[in-house]
């Protein structure tokens, strides 16, 4: 039973870094445009179709990630600049009316695109299942927990040793006040829509190699991200990183040993939960910015 | 007080800041209406007036962040009416916000270092002007590495001074740097804004303790109910100050 439990756990790990990745998505559009985006999702499902595509047609898989990776970001400049930036003023319930019709239409064009047809991607690397404790992970999962890591160093880096990034803080702390300073708030949110697509799409491309990709996997990722980063703390990248892991465990261990279909059940009574007894997330502050 | 349509002379007749016929709305209610005065190189100006005179609006309308519904406003001759914030840093306009709008979440240092962001300058030479900027407030010394909204208001005011310092100005416009602060506070910082204004750098300062106005400004523009009613020298000031403390001291 116990060591049942334990492949639960690490199949949730697996999962939980995707999650991580998506909420990551969320927590730096927020946080820089105080925007939801529920679009999201779609920029994992981008990475991964346009990557299992590419592969599929003869290019390299490495050279398809790439690729992969430069559409989703190229995916979300063009959110920003033809669905979000008209509409700045509008309010808060406007923009995630909008967001959401962007998810809707993502979904839309992926099903002209690629169709209906599920897409694979061969592993990146050869070799046997990594044995850990008892239990198994394909090798897959190692570049899954590795991008993981490299993203959210990379995005540790970014915020706190570096120039920009500073000045990406003092903006989210202060919009009004940063901008008297010449901080460029809407340079910031532009790149904000680029990066979170990005990241949604390295996450794409690593964890095709493992369940497939179809047209409508941004919807799943989508509200598990959402969750995860509503769970973490809408405005804590670490938050983002505990909360995707939790629900990536929670709902693994949760629909092994009960059933599948309660997975997402249980990830939907986390976020219940949380907004219910802690609505400031794991990892978030009680109040919002200052 | 005594109002007078004139202004005494300055060190230097350009006009730094120009401000003509400015109207602005918050949302739909009118707050400025007609607004004109001038700021010359140099020169530090006060706009005194009571709570809701529309002074801290005055200011967000130079600074962009309130963008006037008519009139004129010129920085160094160039019009800048309605343009965004980040245009008018470029221009070396630095805002003292009121209630000292600080990066709370950030550190000291890195507070000071947003300051300068429109400037791009070197790493070294931002160094140098941090180390001025603790020249100028010692007690931030052993703070710099600190969260900045962990400190005292005081702190955080001179916080709020050190980081428009950092951005060079060519204009800095102080909204109320007195509001809150205990009389020791205040005089350590009044001190440091004469030592500024002894150095050269223009200044407008929106202030409501005449008292502290008095002491480092050349001349006051009064406002009230959005419109400059008049104008008044440091000594009118001073003057109007001791008038009101008596008044309230029996």
């Amino acid at each position: 039973m116990i060591a049942q439990v334990w492949q639960y756990v690490l199949g949730g790990v697996v999962d939980g870094a995707i999650f991580a990745l998506v909420a990551a998505g969320f927590v730096l559009i927020y946080q820089v445009t105080g925007i939801i985006n529920f679009a999201q999702g779609e920029f994992v499902m981008v990475g991964g179709m346009t990557a299992a595509s590419l592969a599929a047609a003869g290019m390299p898989p490495l050279g398809a990630a790439a690729v992969a990776v430069v559409v989703a970001a190229c995916v979300g400049a063009l959110a920003y600049l033809l669905a979000i930036r008209p509409a700045r003023g509008a309010t808060g319930v406007t923009l995630i009316f909008i967001t959401l019709g962007l998810d809707v239409a993502l979904r839309g064009l992926a099903l002209f695109v690629w169709g209906t047809n599920p897409y694979s991607l061969p592993p990146f690397s050869a070799g046997n299942a990594v044995k850990l404790f008892g239990g198994v992970l394909p090798p897959q999962a190692m570049w899954v927990l590795g991008t993981d890591l490299l993203v959210f160093a990379a995005l540790y880096l970014f915020f706190q040793k570096t120039y920009v990034g500073t000045a990406v803080r003092a903006a989210v702390a202060n919009p009004p006040i940063a901008s008297t300073f010449g901080i460029p708030l809407r340079t910031f949110a532009f790149a904000s829509f680029v990066v979170a697509a990005a990241i949604g799409g390295i996450g794409g491309v690593v964890i095709t190699p493992i369940p497939g990709v179809q047209y409508d996997a941004g919807l799943t990722y989508g509200l598990a991200g959402f969750v995860a980063a509503v769970l973490g703390g809408l405005e804590s990248l670490p938050g983002a990183l505990l909360g995707g892991f939790v629900l990536g465990i929670v709902e693994h261990v949760a629909g092994g040993l009960l059933s599948p279909g309660w997975e997402q059940g249980v990830g939907f009574l986390i976020l219940v939960l949380v907004l219910v007894l802690r609505p400031q997330g794991l990892l978030g502050r009680a109040a919002r910015r200052a | 007080m005594t109002l007078r349509q004139a202004q005494g002379d300055t060190r230097d007749d350009a006009p730094m800041l120009e401000v003509e016929g400015v109207s602005t709305m918050r949302g739909r209610v009118q707050v400025l209406w007609d607004v004109s005065l001038t700021v010359r190189l140099g020169e530090t100006v006060a706009i005194v007036g009571p709570n809701g005179a529309g002074k801290t609006t005055l200011v967000g309308s130079i600074t962009g962040l309130l963008p006037p519904s008519a009139g004129r406003i010129r920085i160094q001759g160039a019009d800048v009416t309605g343009s965004a914030p980040e245009r008018l840093a470029a221009r070396r306009v630095a805002l003292v916000p009121e209630r000292r709008g600080i990066f709370a979440p950030l550190t000291v240092r890195e507070n000071l270092l947003m300051g300068a962001y429109a400037r791009k300058a070197p790493r070294a030479e931002l160094d140098a002007d941090v180390a001025g900027v603790l020249e100028l407030f010692p007690a931030l010394q052993r703070y710099i590495g600190g969260i900045a909204g962990s400190l005292s208001g005081g702190e955080q005011q001179m916080v709020a001074i050190g980081r428009a310092l950092m951005a060079k100005p060519d204009l800095m416009l102080l909204d109320e740097p007195s509001l809150g602060l205990a009389p020791k506070i205040r005089s350590e910082i009044f001190g440091a804004l004469s030592r500024l204004a002894q150095r050269g750098v223009t200044i407008l300062l929106v202030e409501q303790n005449l008292r502290l106005a008095a002491k480092i400004c050349q001349r006051a523009y009064l406002m009230q109910r959005g419109r400059i009613v008049g104008t008044a020298t440091p000594e009118e000031l001073a003057e109007s100050a001791r008038k009101v403390y008596l008044e309230s001291h029996g």
